[in-house]
């Protein structure tokens, strides 16, 4: 198992160079120039031209990205080119709230997602399960940014709920309330493709061969669902929810701007709409390297839940 | 009183269990279809008692049914079942459960599939043991390994620590029988269990199967389509057909003169049988479509012997001399054939 980890991690810092030059080139070519942003519109030639030297901005590209990954290895992220905050510590401030986010969105999504597509295999065919399919596929076709903008119209005409911001920590009533609609938002991408492989998955594993030799046993139906057919069903739901983080990480970037959420999206999208090279390179890395890890820890949870993964290699 | 024990063991005490009339049907898209046709059979305590057929002859579904686990797409029309003279249709669900795994256990076809991949064996037989008697864990999980022992696989403390897939098919099937076995239930169903193993373990299984249920007194009901096995195993034999019985009969007479042309061809198509030189008699055709059952007797298109009488009218079970039951028009076939053959 550890060789496997050590295999992963090898793996993961390749693609994670990928995305840090994907990223760096993918800012090469947008049209947006950060020393015209620096030097603001009042900014002349000769202003422009002294601060890309001093940027480095009129050396080779390649040279440039030597650069940036010698200073992203040293833990330097640059200086944002608009306020001249450190990447880094605008980053590690706007990881929390997106973790907290992330997390709120989790927590009530996965469990009524498996609940949901539990009630659906149980009742396989009925009303309970057809419902079940409909609201999934629905959750699965609405865009994020859809249900957060119906939401806000909600809020805003009932004062339910703060559309705005993060009111602050979760245990505090405030942040409570305004985690809400966004977390919602959020939590609703899952919901769907869990339910949906939950369902199948299940069915599937109720009759299966092991399922019924726990029938046979004499195991209570709530036993036989709980510590046999879920037990194994719950393999490819794990794996799921993984690669559902991916998609729920895309989602916090447009829930986060919606929601003027503080966090590590928002930055990304405001920092790439202001031309901001470091931020939005920062951002983009954060990102994909909280993906990789996710990944990573899908895998470990997988391993443990599955003692034939380990033997196969 | 003397009296009446050797009357008792010459066969006249009540059987442990028994299926009356029992009809079970699936719903398909394409209507209902009748797995299993007014089937009757009892076992007697030590008993052992083969249901042969092709596949497709509803053996498997007899087992389910007994065992209370059919699937929810099949209903039970008809019948009853009685375990030590009680009705089980009488019975709730929870005593239902009750008795699976503690009066009647079930061993399955598939070892590599009938045991939960992600628990280890210990745990799962610990589970058996827990679920039917209450005790602390250490103390199930010392039987666990003693029950592992019993069924001759070498090293059990460290095999009930291993998953599945670390054993050999044989060695998954002895802990199924293990698991089975572990509350010396007074029936046992053996649902093909030596189907999917290698030809050298399976031997190894079926002694197990015999010597462990000789010890514990279980009345075994073997279900399987080898007529070696059953030679090997029965004391009785009951044939099933497209989900009706045609034949039942102690082991050692259904083989000398099997009293349904089914069988006949069964025991045909059994090389070990058949004289050296002489062609292997296989039965032709398939088995019918459950929607599409011949009229009269299910087996005439196949029936060397079939006649018109047979396209119209259906057989019953009759009963014949020495406790044979054929529902051939024609049982007792050597007289009422001798001339033909």
């Amino acid at each position: 198992m550890f060789a496997r980890l050590i295999h992963r991690g090898v793996t993961s810092l390749i693609v994670l160079t990928g995305v840090l030059l994907i990223g760096f080139l993918m800012l090469q070519v947008i049209p947006a120039d950060p020393a015209v942003a620096i030097a603001g519109p009042q900014g002349t030639q000769e202003e422009i031209d002294a601060i890309r030297r001093h940027l480095g901005l009129d050396q080779p590209v390649l040279l440039q990205f030597v650069w940036y990954i010698e200073r992203v290895l040293s833990g330097d992220m640059g200086r944002s080119v608009i306020n001249n905050a450190s990447v880094s510590a605008e980053l590690f401030r706007a990881a929390g709230p997106t973790v907290e986010l992330l997390a709120v969105a989790m927590l009530w999504a996965v469990p009524t997602a498996l609940g949901l597509g539990i009630l659906a295999a149980l009742r396989r065919g009925g009303i309970v399960d057809r419902l079940v399919m409909a609201v999934s596929v629905m959750g699965v076709s609405i865009p994020v940014f859809w249900v957060g903008l119906l939401m806000i119209q909600f809020a805003a005409r009932t004062r339910a709920f703060p559309v705005q911001g993060r009111g602050g920590p979760l245990w505090t009533l405030d942040g409570l309330s305004h985690i809400i609609l966004p977390a919602v938002a959020l939590g609703l991408i899952l919901v769907g493709p869990i339910a949906r492989m939950t369902r199948t998955t299940l069915s599937e594993s109720l009759y299966a061969d092991h399922v019924r030799t726990a029938r046979a046993k004499g195991a209570s139906e709530a036993r036989v669902i709980i510590h046999h057919a879920l037990r194994t069903a719950l393999l490819p739901i794990i794996t799921l929810i993984g690669l559902q983080i991916g998609t729920l990480l895309g989602g916090a970037v447009v829930t986060e701007t919606i929601f003027s959420w503080p966090g590590v999206g928002r930055l990304a999208v405001g920092s790439i709409i202001a031309g901001d090279y470091p931020m939005a390179q920062g951002a983009i890395v954060f990102l994909a390297s909280a993906f990789i890890l996710v990944n990573i820890t899908v895998d470990i949870f997988n391993e443990l839940a599955d003692p034939r993964i380990g033997a196969k290699t | 009183m003397k009296q009446m024990t050797i009357s008792k063991q010459a066969g006249v005490a009540a059987p442990l269990f028994s299926v009356e009339n029992l009809s079970v049907s699936f719903a398909t898209d394409s209507g209902p279809l009748l797995a299993l046709d007014d089937v009757n059979l009892s076992i007697h305590p030590g008993e052992t008692l083969a249901v042969v057929g092709e596949s497709g002859s509803g053996k498997s579904v007899l087992s389910l049914a007994i065992m209370g686990l059919l699937p929810p797409t099949a209903t039970v029309k008809a019948g009853h079942l009685r375990y030590d003279g009680r009705d089980l249709a009488g019975l709730d669900k929870t005593a239902r459960r009750g008795m699976r795994g503690k009066d009647m256990a079930m061993i399955f076809q598939e070892p590599s599939t009938a045991l939960n991949p992600v628990k280890r064996i210990g745990d799962q037989l610990v589970e058996a043991i827990l679920l039917h008697d209450a005790m602390p864990k250490a103390k199930a999980k010392a039987r666990a390994v003693e029950a592992l022992a019993a069924t001759g696989i070498p090293s059990p403390e460290v095999r009930a620590r291993a998953f599945p897939h670390e054993l050999s098919g044989g060695m998954r099937q002895r802990a199924l029988i293990a698991m089975a076995l572990i509350h010396r239930p007074r029936l046992l169903i053996a649902d093909e269990p030596t189907t999917a193993l290698d030809v050298t373990v399976q031997a190894q299984i079926l002694d197990l199967i015999r010597d462990l249920g000789r010890e514990t007194g279980t009345a075994t009901i073997f279900i399987t389509h080898d007529m070696g096995v059953v030679a090997e195993m029965a004391d009785r034999v009951a044939v099933l057909y497209a989900g009706r019985m045609v034949e039942t009969a102690r082991a050692s007479d259904l083989f000398t003169s099997p009293e349904h042309p089914y069988t006949l061809g069964l025991l045909g198509s059994m090389p070990q049988l058949n004289q050296r030189g002489e062609p292997m008699l296989p039965i032709s055709g398939t088995v019918p479509d459950l929607r599409r059952m011949p009229s009269g007797c299910h087996f005439h298109p196949r029936c060397p012997f079939a006649q018109e009488r047979c396209a119209e009218e259906r057989p019953g079970l009759r009963a014949l001399d020495r406790g044979r039951r054929s529902a051939c028009h024609f049982a007792p076939l050597l007289e009422t054939l001798g001339g033909q053959a």
